[in-house]
């Protein structure tokens, strides 16, 4: 009568089903975040899971053999290497990467973020490995803007959550690294596209079709102009980007990680291995302070 | 006197199987001339599609040399989504049941589980999961929270399906088994459930289709199918348009395929009915 009972009530399956919905979860899962800090778990582990965007060359991205390339993945390969680790890479999309709450997931970002007091608040900086400067860029077959300052009211591309994106949205701050505020180019209307290549392709679709200009990485504008897009550079820089690696906050021991990424840049700094990779992938160096 | 009688029926038999014949013909010519009619419909659009993309200015050696890196997604896309069908099935199931029980805790659960998920996006529900989860000590990579959040979002929309099969056998069956002194779950697994399997299953075969296609959307997450893959070399090159056609081609065949088996999955569940419909003719 009971065993009846008992095979009568659905719930038993619902239990059981959940239970092995939960069993495969956890096989799946990766192992639950330490309570040691992120250096030891890298050091335990034995490996650095960095998470890279790998949409902009030649910073980040698939080479040929579709395998991942570039300024950033050497930095990262050179830093786990100092730290007696191997290195493995994960490719969250951008928005993962700077909300922070990675949940473990991945210790490091070297994905040339810039170093910013609002991204501050939910991700530790190490020091800057590099530097890029911000540039507007507009149609190659635009006669009429000559200044930045003509690009009021126009509309301007941006990627979305990069700092281009605040610097242009009036109802956000942007403070680069830990110095002032940036004074926004008055009345011009950003907008905002999943990652900088997009905004890039639409200005190249002609001369205000869809965007009368983009404001990007200056490397990005230099990339495009390489692979025959049909855009031209505006004025000189509006900002420099010192860039460097993050972790997330809410991780146990993520500024004391950070300050060992740190060393480990200066280190890579003194002895010009990051001059040398930024000589291989750029043609010169953007790893000295430019303000 | 019967010869004078019969001569003029066998005759009108006769011609009534002759016109029967023609018609059949008729028939049967008609059909061909519409499937060559539909053929040189779609050689038109073929047609008019490559006109159009030839001026849309496409690098085809680009492409060329970028598909077989764009192919490797296919299999990624192949394994996620069947993953997510399957587990969603096990929800589907266990929603449905919940769905038709008297227990006011299960059809509660499975009411508001079906309404919450219908009523938000996917995309919503993969980030919610990927960045949720964590916060309660679950941390899932990529793939299995992309998996997750499939199955759960399908599992909703697939609940309904499930529930209307499970309605569509006649309660008779139901008291039958009871009276034969079945338990519930005997009843439901050797009776119900094989019935209701054939209605289940076509539609079922469509979600999947369906969830081909979604499944791009765990890109995001950065899992490497083919629309990822496809976005990557597209974004890296200023070459969007030319990667996200040749993913939208491997997705188009891709989903051929899988409606070929469908389509063999049906004739192979309806065979039984069939039969019985070929006799009474």
């Amino acid at each position: 009568m009971l065993r009846r009972n008992l095979s009568k009530d659905p719930s038993t399956l619902a239990a059981l089903a959940t239970l092995v919905l939960l069993v495969v979860a956890f096989l799946f899962g990766t192992a639950l975040t330490g309570f040691a800090g992120v250096l030891e778990d890298v050091k335990e582990k034995g490996v650095l899971v960095v998470s890279t965007d790998a949409n902009y060359a030649p910073q980040s991205f698939l080479n040929e053999k579709g395998e991942l390339d570039g300024f950033d993945i050497d930095v990262a390969k050179e830093v786990a290497k100092r730290l007696g680790v191997a290195v493995k890479f994960v490719t969250p999309d951008w928005d993962l990467i700077v909300s922070g709450k990675w949940g473990g997931r991945w210790d490091l970002s070297i994905g040339s973020m810039t170093i910013t007091a609002e991204r501050a608040q939910v991700v530790d900086f190490s020091s800057p490995y590099y530097y890029t400067p911000a540039q507007f860029a507009i149609h190659k077959s635009n006669k009429g803007i000559k200044t930045i300052e003509e690009l009021a009211g126009k509309t301007v591309g941006v990627g979305s959550g990069t700092t281009y994106d605040s610097y242009l949205d009036p109802g956000q701050t942007l403070t680069i690294g830990g110095g002032e505020k940036l004074t926004q180019v008055k009345g011009v209307k950003g907008k905002p596209y999943s990652t900088d290549m997009e905004a890039v392709q639409d200005l190249a679709l002609g001369d205000g079709v869809r965007l009368d200009g983009v404001l990007t990485s200056g490397f990005v504008v230099q990339e495009a102009i390489k692979k025959g897009v049909p855009i031209m550079p505006l004025g000189n820089p509006v900002y420099y980007e010192p860039l460097a690696a993050a972790s997330d906050k809410t991780r146990p021991g993520s500024s004391q990680f950070t300050q060992k990424i740190s060393e480990v840049f200066e280190g890579m700094h003194k002895d010009g291995t990051l001059s040398e990779l930024s000589k291989k992938w750029y043609g010169f160096d953007v790893t000295k302070k430019a303000m | 006197m019967t010869e004078k009688n019969d001569t003029p029926k066998k005759v009108e038999g006769l011609a009534v199987a002759e016109t029967r014949l023609k018609h059949i013909e008729d028939a049967r010519r008609g059909k061909k001339i519409f499937v060559l009619q539909v053929a040189g419909v779609w050689c038109g659009i073929f047609a008019v599609l490559f006109y159009v993309f030839h001026r849309f200015d496409l690098d085809f050696n680009f492409m060329l040399k970028y598909t077989p890196f764009i192919f490797k997604g296919v299999g990624t896309t192949i394994f996620v989504s069947i993953c997510s069908i399957a587990c969603a099935c096990i929800l589907a199931l266990l929603g449905a049941v919940s769905r038709l029980s008297k227990n006011p805790v299960m059809y509660g659960v499975s009411t508001f589980y079906v309404s919450i998920i219908r009523g938000t996006p996917l995309i919503v529900q993969i980030f919610v999961i990927y960045l949720g989860l964590p916060q309660l000590g679950i941390v899932l990579s990529a793939v299995p929270a992309g998996i997750i959040a499939l199955s759960v979002n399908y599992g909703a929309y697939m609940t309904e399906i499930f529930r209307a099969g499970i309605q569509a056998i006649r309660r008779g069956q139901v008291e039958a088994a009871y009276s034969l002194g079945m338990t519930y779950t005997q009843m439901m697994t050797r009776i119900v459930l094989p019935q209701a399997l054939r209605i289940i299953i076509p539609p079922t075969g469509n979600e999947f289709i369906a969830m081909l296609k979604d499944s791009a959307l765990v890109a995001f997450l950065g899992v490497w199918e083919l629309f990822f893959r496809a976005q990557k070399i597209g974004r890296q090159n200023f070459r969007n348009m030319e990667t996200l056609l040749i993913a939208a081609l491997f997705y188009w065949m891709v989903t051929i395929l899988f409606q070929y088996f469908q389509g063999r999955l049906e004739e192979n569940l309806s065979k039984g009915t069939t039969k019985i419909t070929g006799m009474t003719h």
